[in-house]
């Protein structure tokens, strides 16, 4: 029984884990409630439809993990799939509006890292100011109306063209997660990032250049927001004003969902991914029950309390469980190398 | 072990009833017992040292009875009736003051914000919802002069000032509602000579009038000037409670560590002098060149042998820690020159330091050493990730050969190498920083209060490391607030004045025992402290 | 030696004036202001329509809303907080009068059911940050999903109409009651007012920035820290639903939108008018002129005719600037108080 239960307590302990686990519950339980759920072709068209989501948080996760935080992703996306689409209506060839559209994220990713980390201003206020920026651009560059229609079949087989039974921009987006995951978790950069997202003071004298991979993560993050950006112009071939909107904030509750702390330093991608699919799966099995879309807002709130609230629990029930041993260490000898006691 | 009293005091003195009574306190947090039945006996008028080692349990006893932790069981009694202390604000109304360890002004407010802070009742009167900051500063303004505090600078945010004066805030926060027990953990660490005086001065004055004053301290010299009683913990239990006039200091120290500790020390204490490893060529290993830092740094010049150890002498507030994180490129430099090996060096950014071979370790491990998410494998090959990478690529099986190699080469004592490095107690975590610097391979490695906040054998441990690696050709910089610790220790020490260089010392006797250690403690004393400059 | 005594030695006039010149030096809001009086003064030369009293009334008319959330929201920042519900709560509370009143309830059980939804929200926000633990970020962000979506969902998407009174006209501020003051401008001031002394001049305000600025510093204090962060939660959820109230009579519908960014705005006129969001600063005077410098903007950007399509552009350069701005007065504001000492 003991053993059972600190092997349990393990098991929850392991990062990532009570995202699984809720995630898997979740996709289980609408599969039985609504047996189109897991029709494989809706399955796989909503996933396709939700593709910049994951891209976003993936970029985000890392902001956060490096101390930082980035708001302006949603919007740099929505910027980023109208010069993209625009440059390709223009009859720039596909790869030139790719460039165009990453190109944007780049610049906005360059100017939040360097006002924030130069300047030493909140990222939050730098990032809701260039969220600001970025949606009204939009503004300006679809006047009021739609972009609509490149004619560029390559551009638009970005998103679409059939991959192993895929879409294109699944695959990429896997593809993406995976990479930002090993670039984390195997270099000497995604270490150092990690190192300094714990705290700027003992990193600097750790001899890290903080600013520096901060700037970094700000890029990447920026990056992938104009590759999502770029994806969503390809799939939808029109963008307006306003479009992915509110995307900041589906990121953000899918990172922290995912056991990305605020505080930085702490989480992973792939556990953030699997935070954007909780709330993705949440959204598509709601709306397959009949549910009012309307409410998916609240779900989403709900959601993020839940979540946040159960992961505390589940790291706390595994801290309790663990090293049980009393401390009892015979006199003279020398403390214990657990000791809260100070 | 549960009621321990090595002298009958309530016989000698039964007149006075105790004035604070716990008895048999139990706390446990998370797997850890950190008080196992612990008792303590002040009376008024007392004051009543708590001593021991890490992790011994004080500063939770401390915590219960100023209520920020709530004891699992266990009793307290004040003045005779029992009360249970839930927060900090309990604590106050019972007349239960704190001054604690860890600096805990509040930078955005003004000194005089800081001061009435929680204690509004006791310095406006009862029930009034209005402050007039104006009447407060009239009343607490001779007590902040006492200690240095003018009446402009009430007015100014703490954040404005260094940790020296946040310490003495907090002080005349704690004696600005004359208090009925005291508690005082560490206070003197960071004060100069003279303001540890002024503080010691007002804890008589307090005991005259019957204040109960409990008392943390490092320093068993001052324990045994000041303390009437002293109660030693350990492991989180009261080891002893004994009048001071019928303890001696080896007595005390037997008590803290056991048996074998005093050995300990002194073997530490008994090493000989050191030889000075001898460059090949005319170039010292370092040399700093009229360095200067508005404000901070004035004009310092020195240089660094090879394998020489090289103490840094100074009060607070002198620019010690200043000039070596200038020499690390943590804070910039407006002037000076930097030859390392001969070689003039820009250093603008730590990163730079480390690779013109410098590395340090910080003062303040918790906020500026540990990474505390990092496992103790990582922390240690954080700077210098080059050597458990390949292409950029982390190889796992190499970093870990590597942490176990430096745990067992320092006797870091852990679980293991992908243990969280803020598990490990203080002296160990101290040791994964000084593994971390070894690994960048130094060539001149600084020690920022190496021993800071470890216990006795730890320091020792810190001590004999310091030697090795100079012995191995490194050239170390040491700073230390403890004189004995700075004489024990280096070949030669520098003083630092108000950012200033203002003496330099050779010819170090290192045991205690020598005649001249008193001479030289004084000459650095006396460097230290002029004013007349 | 440790006397306390009574004897009055008055600060002598020199020291009053240099404190007062530092209080000054190092409140950011007064360079913003500066500023501020250098662009009207240039646009009141170069754009006629700006300095006529139609326009200024029209600029004050329309920092209401804003400056109402603002004034809550410093308070949040101030107590170490952050709460991005404001303008979901705004929007309810715009419903809840709303549909109080097509049920025939009068206007003062409207208003007061109004305000109780703010003050619940708002506790339920200080419950979950302080007594769960839940990050500030993460917890009114869930309730700015919570609160928008439960509008939604009640009103079917579908915006409350006909609900206007006559005497909801004049509190809604459409109607001047003496000269060009309307309701709201008194309410604003009363409001700023009373948040004011409340954070200057009496010993519970003080504990508001001890918490924001460091709470195990205001613990050991024995400040109850949870009970402070709660209020100020409470006091933001008040003044959405005043800026609800505000709101609802003003634009006579409510669309379950209407809340959509507002949030943003008020941290922004917050943050432009000195607060951090790492706590501990800021003032009611900060959060009034950060709202008129977000209206100004607007307002500008309207009169001189460069397409309104810009508009959230130079809003968000704006932001960054001002908080730019704030930063180098600061430091220029200590520079000088470190020479002085």
């Amino acid at each position: 029984m003991k053993n059972f239960r600190s092997g349990a307590a393990r098991f929850l302990g392991i990062e990532g884990v009570p995202i699984l686990l809720a995630f898997t519950a979740v996709a289980i339980g609408f599969a039985l409630a609504v047996p189109s759920f897991a029709d494989g072709d809706s399955v796989k068209y909503y996933l396709n439809e939700e593709v910049p989501i994951f891209i976003i948080t993936a970029g985000l996760a890392l902001v956060i993990i490096a101390g930082g935080i980035d708001l302006s992703v949603g919007a740099v996306l929505g910027l980023s799939a109208g010069t993209s689409l625009w440059a390709s209506m223009h009859g720039f060839n596909p790869l030139v509006s790719v460039l165009v559209g990453v190109g944007t994220g780049l610049v906005f990713g360059l100017i939040n890292g360097l006002v924030i980390v130069k300047f030493r201003l909140s990222d939050f206020i730098v990032t809701l100011g260039t969220l600001n920026v970025a949606a009204g651009l939009l503004v300006v560059l679809t006047d009021h109306v739609q972009l609509v229609g490149t004619r560029d079949e390559t551009f638009l087989g970005l998103a679409s063209s059939s991959v192993g039974g895929l879409t294109s921009a699944m695959v990429l987006t896997v593809l993406v997660i995976v990479a930002l995951h090993l670039v984390l978790v195997k270099t000497g950069i995604g270490r150092r990032i990690r190192a300094s997202g714990m705290g700027s003071a003992p990193a600097l004298v750790a001899g890290l250049d903080v600013g520096r991979l901060k700037i970094y993560a700000y890029l990447v993050s920026g990056g992938l927001a104009g590759f999502g950006g770029v994806l969503l112009a390809a799939r939808l071939n029109s963008v307006q004003a306003g479009m992915a909107g509110g995307y900041e904030l589906i990121a953000v509750a899918a990172a922290v969902l995912g056991g990305v702390s605020l505080a930085g330093g702490r989480g992973g991608i792939w556990q953030a991914a699997l935070g954007a699919l909780l709330l993705v799966t949440l959204k598509q099995g709601f709306r397959l029950m009949g549910v009012d879309p309307l409410i998916f807002s609240i779900i989403t709130g709900v959601c993020i309390l839940v979540g946040v609230i159960v992961d505390r629990g589940a790291r706390r029930f595994a801290l309790t469980l663990r090293t049980p041993q009393p401390v009892q260490a015979p006199a003279g000898e020398l403390q214990p190398a657990t000791s809260k006691g100070r | 072990m549960k009621a321990p009293s090595s002298v009958p005091v309530e016989a000698q003195r039964p007149a006075e009833a105790p004035h604070l009574r716990m008895t048999d306190i139990h706390k446990r947090f998370q797997g850890v017992q950190a008080l196992n039945g612990v008792s303590l006996l002040v009376r008024g008028g007392e004051i009543h040292a708590l001593l021991g080692g890490n992790g011994a349990g004080k500063s939770t006893l401390l915590n219960v009875l100023s209520g920020l932790v709530t004891p699992d069981s266990g009793r307290i009694e004040l003045a005779g009736q029992e009360v249970s202390i839930g927060h900090p604000r309990e604590a106050q109304a019972l007349g239960i003051s704190t001054i604690h360890q860890e600096l805990s002004t509040v930078p955005d407010l003004t000194v005089l914000e800081n001061i009435f802070l929680g204690r509004e009742e006791a310095l406006t009167g009862k029930g009034s919802l209005f402050v007039n900051r104006r009447q407060i500063a009239r009343r607490i303004q001779d007590l902040a002069g006492e200690f240095g505090i003018t009446k402009s600078e009430l007015w100014r945010p703490v954040g404005d000032f260094g940790a020296l004066k946040k310490r003495v805030i907090e002080i005349v926060k704690a004696l600005a509602v004359p208090p009925k027990v005291l508690i005082l953990d560490e206070p003197t660490s960071g004060l100069e000579e003279h303001e540890k005086t002024l503080l010691f001065e007002h804890m008589r004055s307090l005991q005259r009038r019957g204040v109960a004053l409990i008392w943390v301290t490092h320093h068993l010299d001052e324990v045994f000037g000041l303390a009437d009683v002293v109660t030693v913990m350990r492991d989180g239990r009261t080891i002893a409670r004994t009048e001071t006039a019928e303890l001696t200091p080896r007595e005390l120290a037997v008590q803290m560590f056991g048996g074998d500790a005093t050995e300990l020390m002194e073997a530490a204490d008994a090493v000989p002098a050191r030889r000075r490893v001898d460059g090949d060529d005319a170039h010292p290993r370092l040399r700093a060149l009229n360095l200067s830092r508005h404000g901070v740094l004035r004009d310092i010049s020195f240089d660094v042998e090879r394998g020489e150890i090289l103490g840094i002498a100074g009060l607070a507030g002198a620019g010690r820690t200043e000039l070596v994180r200038a020499l690390m490129g943590l804070d910039k430099l407006h002037s000076g020159r930097i030859e390392i090996d001969g070689k003039p060096r820009r250093i603008g950014h730590p990163k730079v330091a480390y690779k013109a071979g410098l590395a340090m370790v910080p003062e303040d491990r918790k906020q500026l050493g540990i990474l505390p998410d990092l496992s103790v494998a990582e922390n240690i090959s954080v700077s210098e990730l080059g050597s458990v990478t390949a292409g950029g690529v982390l190889r796992s099986r190499r970093e870990r050969a590597l942490a176990d190699s430096y745990i067992k080469s320092l006797g870091i004592k852990t679980p293991g190498p992908a243990e969280p490095i803020r598990n490990l107690s203080g002296g160990n975590q101290q040791k994964a920083i000084i593994a971390r610097c070894l690994n960048t391979e130094p060539s001149i490695l600084i020690f920022d209060e190496p021993t800071q906040g470890i216990d006795i054998h730890a320091k020792a441990e810190v001590h004999r490391l310091i030697r090795d690696v100079a012995e191995k050709g490194t050239s170390v910089i040491v700073i230390a607030s403890e004189f004995a610790e700075l004489i024990s220790l280096c070949d030669r020490v520098v003083v630092m004045n108000r950012g200033a260089l203002v003496g330099e010392i050779r010819d170090i006797p290192h045991r205690v025992a020598t005649d001249g250690y008193d001479a030289v403690k004084h000459a650095i004393i006396d460097k230290a402290s002029r004013a007349d400059r | 030696m440790i006397t306390l005594t009574p004897e009055r030695v008055s600060p002598t006039t020199n020291e009053r004036v240099s404190a007062l010149r530092v209080r000054i030096l190092r409140d950011p809001s007064f360079g913003i202001l500066a500023l501020l009086v250098v662009v009207c003064g240039v646009m009141a030369f170069t754009e006629p329509t700006f300095a006529t009293a139609g326009n200024l009334t029209n600029i004050i008319n329309a920092m209401m809303t804003v400056s109402f959330l603002a004034i809550g929201m410093t308070v949040v920042l101030i107590a170490g907080g952050l709460d991005l519900s404001v303008g979901s709560v705004m929007a309810l509370s715009a419903g809840v009068v709303a549909s109080c009143l097509n049920n025939g309830m009068p206007l003062a059980v409207a208003f007061v059911a109004a305000l109780g939804v703010g003050a619940g929200i708002g506790l339920v926000n200080g419950l979950l940050i302080t007594k769960l633990g839940i990050p500030d970020f993460i917890a009114t962000l869930a309730m700015l999903g919570l609160a928008g979506g439960f509008l939604l969902y009640w009103t079917a998407g579908v915006p409350i109409l006909g609900y206007m009174t006559d005497a909801y006209y004049y509190i809604g501020g459409l109607r001047q009651i003496a000269g060009p003051v309307t309701v709201p401008m008194l309410l604003v001031l009363a409001v700023g007012v009373a948040v004011s002394i409340l954070l200057r001049r009496t010993t519970y305000g003080v504990k508001f920035y001890a918490v924001g600025s460091s709470p195990t510093g205001a613990k050991n204090a024995g400040i109850r820290v949870d009970r402070i962060k709660i209020a100020a939660y409470v006091i933001s959820g008040l003044m959405a639903a005043i800026a609800g109230i505000h709101i609802a009579g003003r634009t006579t519908t409510v669309p379950p939108l209407i809340g959509n960014g507002y949030e943003i705005s008020a941290i922004a006129a917050a943050v432009i008018g000195g607060a951090s969001l790492f706590g501990g600063k800021g003032r009611v005077i900060g959060a009034l002129v950060g709202a008129l410098t977000l209206t100004l903007t607007r307002n500008i950007i309207n009169l001189t005719g460069v397409e309104s399509s810009w508009q959230a552009v130079v809003t968000g350069l704006v932001l960054i600037l001002a908080v730019l701005a704030n930063q180098a007065w600061s430091g220029i504001a200590r520079s000088i108080g470190a020479s002085r000492s």
